[in-house]
């Protein structure tokens, strides 16, 4: 394998069906060592299935995922560099659900060559965690706490979360945010955190990763991308003519005023296209540019 | 060996040992049941008897669980840490022989412990009795493998397929039992023994014990090489 400034785990045309239903729609991804991604979708976008294959935990119909050059796929080079800590279901009493939280973090030293027992028993005791508790009797919030403990103490090159902090309150959502940092700064390692808290993770996340609909939207540079965007409203001729040319995403129309999200190329500027017109032109948010892009299209207000 | 099977075998020996512990507790609180209901006379004889008996049950009881389990709950997480499919199941093979070398290592010493307190015949742990409960370890703990993997694949129709087969299997033993006439399983069980060492057929059925292992094994690996976690 290369060395380490130069790893990548990327796929190449993933496809997945599930029966008659095809769910992954040739999706091409690439990342690279020494990031923080957030992978942002709807539920049931494919996010979770997606990397689920990144990680060979479930076969891609098609497609083929690789790290540094070498197949993922029952290859435990690879999969050494690579952590999936996967959301726990708190309604699944069996599986992984049925061990005491102790059992679980002694599985985890196991199989993850790099584990830190020192950092997952400091965080064990900072989350407060009881270890002999098993988890299925957690609540939601605890169990992320678990999941959140062996992501950070793997040590994994690719430490993948999927909804890390579904359930914890907002002052946990907070601390997991400085030690996600904190860890990524120390180690450098590449961390993909999936989440629906977009705007609160936004400032963590250096790329954003788009699903819709089982494709790959876009994977751009998070700041960019959100510059990129602006909310454009006004009159409805002022707002169609400003923005003729220019990508546009979600309009709402009430009577003869006009509200529509925006795409500038990059090196244009929104206030180009609208300083001829009396507009009113808003930044977006993280969270805003995602509902623009992968929200449903808004009926148009009708008054009677 | 690669760190993946080393892995493993760190891990589902543990699985194995904690496994072998709790057979053999489970034989010895069926022993010590058996000595407070006996009279004492016959205590010693009784347990002489019995004792690998009720290590075989305990055996059975016990791989049932783990088996079963196996593909429910342990694999899984197992992959989900990122060891390989491969290398996984490799070692819960292993775990299967080391568990019933586990067993007859128990029988042998369990035999000779308590036979030593009687001078009554015991169920001799000889040679094709020990054959025979190898072989018939092995296959029980990859029936159970293949009842996991299904209760895995296809949910709750696999757990009904098991509980059925386990109705039918309690009927038969236990009809078996009764319309024998002499009462006990152990009766039974020796009478069998006797009879098929005898002819060769305890060879045969202990090779056929191991086919049936053998097929059910490659059925596991063809669900578990592509199973979702």
């Amino acid at each position: 394998m290369n060395n380490v400034t130069t790893q990548t785990l990327s796929c190449t045309g993933i496809t997945k069906t599930y029966g008659k239903t095809e769910v992954l729609h040739g999706v091409d991804l690439t990342l690279e060592k020494g990031k923080i991604y957030g992978l942002i979708g709807r539920n049931g976008a494919g996010k979770t299935t997606l990397l689920s294959i990144l990680t060979a935990q479930n076969p891609a119909t098609s497609g083929s995922v690789v790290f540094d050059g070498a197949k993922v796929w029952e290859n435990q080079e690879a999969l050494d560099h690579i952590c999936f800590s996967r959301e726990l279901n708190p309604m699944t009493s069996l599986g992984q659900n049925s061990f005491k939280v102790k059992e679980y973090l002694r599985m985890a030293a196991t199989y993850y060559p790099n584990w830190d027992n020192a950092y997952a028993e400091r965080m064990v005791k900072e989350f407060g965690l009881d270890k002999k508790k098993r988890i299925a009797k957690l609540s939601k919030g605890m169990m992320s706490m678990v999941t959140i403990v062996v992501a950070l103490a793997s040590g994994a090159d690719f430490t993948i979360l999927d909804e890390p902090v579904a359930g914890l309150d907002v002052v946990m959502r907070e601390r997991f945010y400085d030690l996600l940092l904190e860890n990524y700064t120390e180690t450098g390692r590449t961390f993909i955190v999936s989440t629906h808290i977009i705007e609160e993770a936004a400032n963590v996340f250096e790329e954003v990763i788009i699903i819709k609909d089982g494709r790959l939207l876009m994977k751009e540079n998070t700041e960019e991308l959100v510059a990129s965007f602006a909310h454009v409203s006004g009159k409805a001729e002022d707002v169609d003519a400003a923005t003729a040319g220019l990508e546009c995403y979600r309009a709402e129309k009430i009577g003869r005023s006009k509200a529509i999200c925006v795409r500038t190329k990059p090196g244009d500027s929104i206030r180009k296209h609208t300083e001829k017109y009396d507009l009113d032109v808003e930044p977006m948010n993280l969270q805003k540019v995602f509902v623009a892009l992968c929200g449903e299209e808004k009926q148009e207000a009708q008054f009677a | 060996m690669n760190q993946g099977m080393i892995r493993n075998l760190k891990y589902q020996g543990r699985i194995m040992g904690e496994m072998l512990l709790y057979t053999l507790l489970t034989a010895a609180a069926m022993l010590v049941w058996q000595a407070l209901t006996t009279p004492l006379s016959y205590l010693a004889a009784n347990l002489a008897v019995n004792s690998v008996l009720f290590l075989v049950f305990a055996a059975f009881i016990w791989s049932a669980g783990c088996f079963l389990a196996m593909h429910t709950s342990y694999m899984p997480y197992m992959l989900a840490m990122g060891t390989t499919r491969k290398a996984s199941f490799a070692v819960c093979q292993l775990s299967k022989l080391g568990y019933a070398l586990g067993i007859i290592v128990m029988g042998l010493i369990a035999n000779g412990f308590i036979g030593a307190l009687s001078s009554e015949e015991k169920l001799p742990f000889t040679g094709s009795i020990i054959l025979l409960v190898f072989c018939a370890t092995i296959f029980f703990c990859s029936m159970m493998e293949v009842v996991g993997i299904m209760a895995k694949r296809f949910g709750k129709w696999g757990m009904i397929a098991y509980v059925i087969i386990c109705m039918i299997m309690g009927g038969v033993v236990g009809g078996t039992v009764a319309m024998s006439g002499t009462g006990t399983l152990a009766d039974i069980a020796q009478h069998l023994i006797h009879w098929s060492s005898g002819n060769g057929l305890l060879f045969a059925a202990c090779g056929l014990l191991l086919l049936l292992s053998a097929l059910s094994t490659l059925l596991c690996w063809r669900i578990y090489r592509k199973i979702e976690v």
